[in-house]
């Protein structure tokens, strides 16, 4: 390659035809080399902006550990946390040994229903190389999506929190990180999937679900309604104790975990661009409309359990703390599938109708005595659907994604077939995980596998599993006062004797 | 050998769609962390108020959040940066521009692609969590004892009016105490103060409306006994407070860096660097400074006042982060100890209840920070914040005390009292209404309870 000198024109250098040609081919040169590094540095960037979105998802696990701890009682403490803990970890497993692969394949003529090449069963396939096209997608790809994989296990955990056991828990965190859930990734995120709005051969128009309302919500919540409806209440949930019985043992927690998640879902969505170069906007405009959503919903759900009559399903007179945290993780979850997708004043309205659908699941779950200590399937399940469907009124022509042909929302023109697809998908959705999980709870429960024992309930999980209470010096004192205002009771003969 | 001209301008073009993705980024990197120094103020407030009022307190920093991005959305941001970009817009206040502008984000419909229209959007991030700042302050001057529906009322005000109308003056380009800004110089009030990350515009507006808070809501039932003196009433928890404490400095650092607002132009780095290092000095000289200068004077360790003392290094950086040499933040911080320790005791001397010290740590020392500027705001650095026409630069007077500039401390005194002036008039007209209209305290009843059994369903712990 000529030096740039080739350039210095001056007393020594005359120009001429041949040097300006010279000169020419230098700066072209230059030029291609300048963009060379251009591109790397886009490459990198790219790498590190997932990176961190990643990282802010992985801190999603504290927030909802948190705030599962702060919902259950003082007795089951330390078994959310742990399940919590174990769900990043033993989950982390399953996707990289089998999870990851079944999601997403790298082939070229990849499988419309799961992934079945093997290139990236523990992780084998991936790309570590420093040549051109990689700079750590591969592996931080991989690191994106299992954050993704994690946050779809914990939501069920939620629903059967309390009274399930650690083999059970192992069991299904298995069965979704390992099969029910990527599949479902598969269908609607691989460029295979049969619902792929990346599918040029799409049913449909191929479904818009950019971060996940339905693939991680919709799957989570779910899954949670099938947990809890199987594993049924917590002993004496629906008429021997009072509903305050059941309060959760620290608002603090809930909240600092609520402020966590919604911390964490500025990488969840705006990350789902998963590359930086040419999606600025995209997650400029999901990080605004995320925040209006969650807003929205937490200001309406508020207002809505303070004003709405009892008969509806509200607590006249009270604001609602708890609820306030739900219908704002329900906005949250709402937005999630169109964030990148809708005008900002329609994250408003998204958010606000999301604060419905959880007050109203709440209200069902509730009515169909079906026990749910952190209102999983309300939160996620119901508003995960809803968030779905928003995209089919709400996604605009300009922002559509669609690989076989803009489609547009029905408010912006659409013909409804957007609409279509996403109501599809969703039962696609709905059948699939409520079978799946439906088989795996029912095997579990009559094998006795899913339930703890009376016992173990009644003296709480933390005593009996877990070597003790997870607050000491509380516990300590609660028994030393109960101690002292009850009276010693006679469990035997000798007892009675010496007494 | 094809058309190079037309490959270069192809780059060009490329290199500056990077720029400004990158830039975005920052922003929404930076942005993110502002956003969880509302989880932080969470606990800190949880930390310090009783048991009895965890849920409210916990129940009004969600609220401030969500309340503040939908009024910032709907009004705020244009009340703030309205005509921004415009030669001719108001100095009061940002007015809408044709197609609305920022109001109600309805100029931002983008057609086609546009990488430009991300900042736009971060910005607006940045701008809101900013927002949600100086609200969330003031409802730790009346907690314990204001009703939801004046808390509601008094977020509606301070996010949509009080707050942004400083923003517009301080930062906006049409500003008239812009000194970083607006560019015609006539328009200003002595060439504009030099506020980078807020001690005016954020600390200051916040303190000084939880100022007028606590003095109209009064003090908290037994908080001073008969002969006036204080009775101390403990937080429930300082594990939360120190948790909170070292989230809102962890968030600091989205919040003093970030105010570059961008990070690709040449020597933003830089600068980006120099805040982070000066807001670490200050915030930990104003801790240590604390709680020694407390163990000679109390003869304890006292942990919730360390905190408050890093707080208060922290708000007394964040106008001059940018513009001091290290040594200075150092002397930054260790003054702005002093300013908040004395405003603390003053406070209760004048029987003014303010549980979390709000005025003290973001009032008194937000006033700090600004006067710091005008003492140590370096000739080197002073440049940047400070923008003229037609390549004006800051001159000699327009620099620190300390390095013979005059000009600068004078503007950020003026700057001060118009700010001072504005939010203290402009709150307590609201904390008077609303006291009159009975709207702004809760009962004695509710307030011997505990506002969870009385109005948030049962307690916060069971």
């Amino acid at each position: 390659m000529t030096p740039l000198s080739a350039c210095n024109f001056g007393p020594e250098v005359t120009a001429n035809v041949s040097s300006l040609t010279a000169c020419a081919t230098a700066l072209r040169g230059q030029l291609e080399a300048d963009e060379v590094r251009f591109e790397a540095d886009e490459s990198e960037t790219n790498t590190f902006y997932l990176l961190f979105c990643a990282a802010l998802v992985f801190l999603m696990q504290a927030g909802f550990a948190l705030l599962s701890a702060g919902s259950v009682r003082m007795r089951s403490v330390k078994n959310i946390l742990l399940k919590s803990v174990m769900d990043a970890c033993f989950g982390g497993l399953v996707w990289y040994l089998i999870g990851f692969g079944f999601a997403y394949d790298k082939s070229e003529d990849g499988n419309a229903f799961i992934g079945g090449s093997g290139h990236n069963f523990a992780l084998s396939g991936a790309d570590d190389t420093t040549g051109k096209k990689d700079y750590g997608h591969d592996a931080v790809f991989f690191f994106f999506q299992y954050c993704f994989a994690a946050a779809a296990a914990t939501i069920t955990s939620g629903a059967v929190a309390e009274r399930c056991t650690l083999v059970g828990y192992c069991a299904y965190v298995f069965a979704i990180v390992g099969f029910v859930y990527p599949t479902v990734v598969h269908w609607v995120w691989d460029e295979h999937g049969f619902l792929s709005a990346f599918n040029k051969d799409a049913m449909l128009t191929g479904m818009v679900d950019f971060a996940g309302s339905g693939v991680v919500h919709m799957t989570g919540g779910i899954c949670a309604f099938t947990g809890a409806f199987i594993i049924r209440p917590r002993k004496g949930r629906f008429g021997e104790l009072p509903e305050h019985a059941f309060a959760g043992q620290s608002a603090s927690l809930q909240v600092l975990g609520t402020f966590l998640l919604w911390f964490g879902w500025y990488g969840f969505n705006p990350g789902s661009t998963l590359a930086l170069h040419n999606y600025a906007r995209d997650a400029a405009r999901a990080a605004v409309t995320t925040t209006l959503s969650a807003a929205t919903a937490a200001t309406t759900g508020i207002l809505l359990k303070r004003f709405a009559p009892g008969s509806c399903g509200g607590s006249p007179g009270v604001w609602d703390l708890g609820h306030t945290c739900n219908s704002l993780l329900g906005g949250l979850v709402s937005i999630t599938a169109g964030c990148t997708t809708v005008e900002i004043w329609a994250s408003v309205v998204i958010g606000f109708i999301g604060a419905f659908f959880y007050h109203g699941a709440s209200c069902l779950m509730r009515r169909l005595k079906i026990d749910d200590p952190l209102d999983a399937f309300a939160v996620h399940g119901a508003c995960g659907l809803w968030g779905c469907l928003a995209v089919g009124f709400f996604c605009t022509c300009d922002y559509s994604y669609t690989e076989s042909g803009t489609a547009c929302g029905v408010f912006y023109g659409g013909d409804g077939l957007l609409l279509a697809t996403q109501i599809v998908g969703t039962v696609f959705i709905t059948l699939w995980v409520g079978a799946l999980s439906a088989i795996l709870f029912s095997g579990l429960m009559a094998g006795g596998l899913l339930r703890i024992s009376k016992e173990v309930e009644d003296a709480g999980l933390d005593n009996s599993k877990h070597g003790g209470a997870a607050y000491p010096d509380i516990a300590t004192a609660i028994e030393e006062a109960t101690e002292r205002i009850t009276p010693k009771r006679i469990t035997s003969a000798t007892d009675a004797a010496g007494a | 050998m094809g058309d190079i001209g037309a490959e270069f301008a192809a780059f060009k073009s490329d290199m500056q769609k990077k720029d400004q993705a990158l830039d975005a980024f920052y922003l929404l990197v930076c942005g993110t962390f502002v956003f969880f120094m509302q989880c932080g103020f969470a606990l800190l407030e949880a930390g310090t108020v009783r048991s009895k009022n965890t849920k409210n307190i916990l129940l009004k920093n969600l609220l401030d959040a969500c309340l503040g991005a939908i009024i910032w959305w709907a009004w705020g941001m244009g009340a703030a940066y309205g005509e921004s970009g415009e030669s001719d817009g108001n100095v009061f206040i940002g007015t809408a521009p044709d197609g609305g502008g920022p109001f109600l984000a309805a100029g931002w419909a983008e057609v086609g692609f546009d990488p430009a229209n991300g900042k736009v959007l971060a910005l607006w991030f940045f701008q809101y969590v900013f927002a949600a700042t100086a609200a969330t302050i003031v409802s730790g001057a009346v907690c314990e004892r204001a009703t939801i529906g004046a808390y509601i009322a008094y977020t509606c005000f301070i996010t949509g009016l009080i707050y942004p109308v400083v923003v517009h003056w301080v930062w906006c380009d049409n500003g008239f105490l812009s000194g970083a800004f607006t560019q015609d110089k006539d328009k200003t009030v002595l060439g504009g103060c030099l506020d980078f990350a807020g001690s005016g515009v954020v600390h200051l507006t916040g303190g000084v409306a939880a100022l007028c808070g606590a003095i109209f809501i009064g003090p908290r039932i037994g908080r001073f006994d008969d002969a006036g003196q204080p009775v101390p009433m403990p937080g429930q928890s300082t594990p939360f407070q120190v948790l909170g404490t070292f989230i809102l400095w962890m968030g600091w650092y989205g919040f003093n860096p970030g105010s570059t607002l961008g990070i690709t132009p040449a020597g933003y780095g830089t600068i980006m660097a120099r805040a982070a290092m000066c807001t670490t000095l200050s915030a930990a000289v104003g801790g240590i400074t604390v709680v020694g200068f407390g163990r000679i004077f109390s003869k304890t360790y006292d942990v919730g006042m360390m905190c408050n003392g890093i707080l208060a290094g922290l708000v007394s950086i964040t106008a001059g982060c940018a513009c001091m040499l290290p040594w200075a933040a150092f002397l930054t911080g260790f003054i702005g100890a002093f300013v908040y320790y004395g405003a603390s005791k003053l406070m209760l001397k004048l029987q003014i209840d303010d549980p979390l010290d709000a005025f003290a740590v973001h009032g008194a020392c937000g006033f700090w920070g600004v006067l710091a500027v005008g003492v140590f705001g370096h000739p080197d650095y002073v440049s940047f914040g400070w923008n003229g026409e037609n390549g004006d630069v800051a001159g000699e007077a327009h620099t620190g005390f300390l390095y013979g500039g005059s000009t600068l401390f004078a503007a950020q005194l003026v700057a001060l009292i118009i700010e001072f002036a504005w939010v203290g008039c402009t709150s307590s007209i609201l904390f008077f209404t609303l006291k009159m209209t009975g709207v702004l305290r809760v009962s004695e009843q509710t307030e011997r309870n505990g506002m969870d059994p009385s109005k948030h369903g049962g307690s916060a712990y069971n």
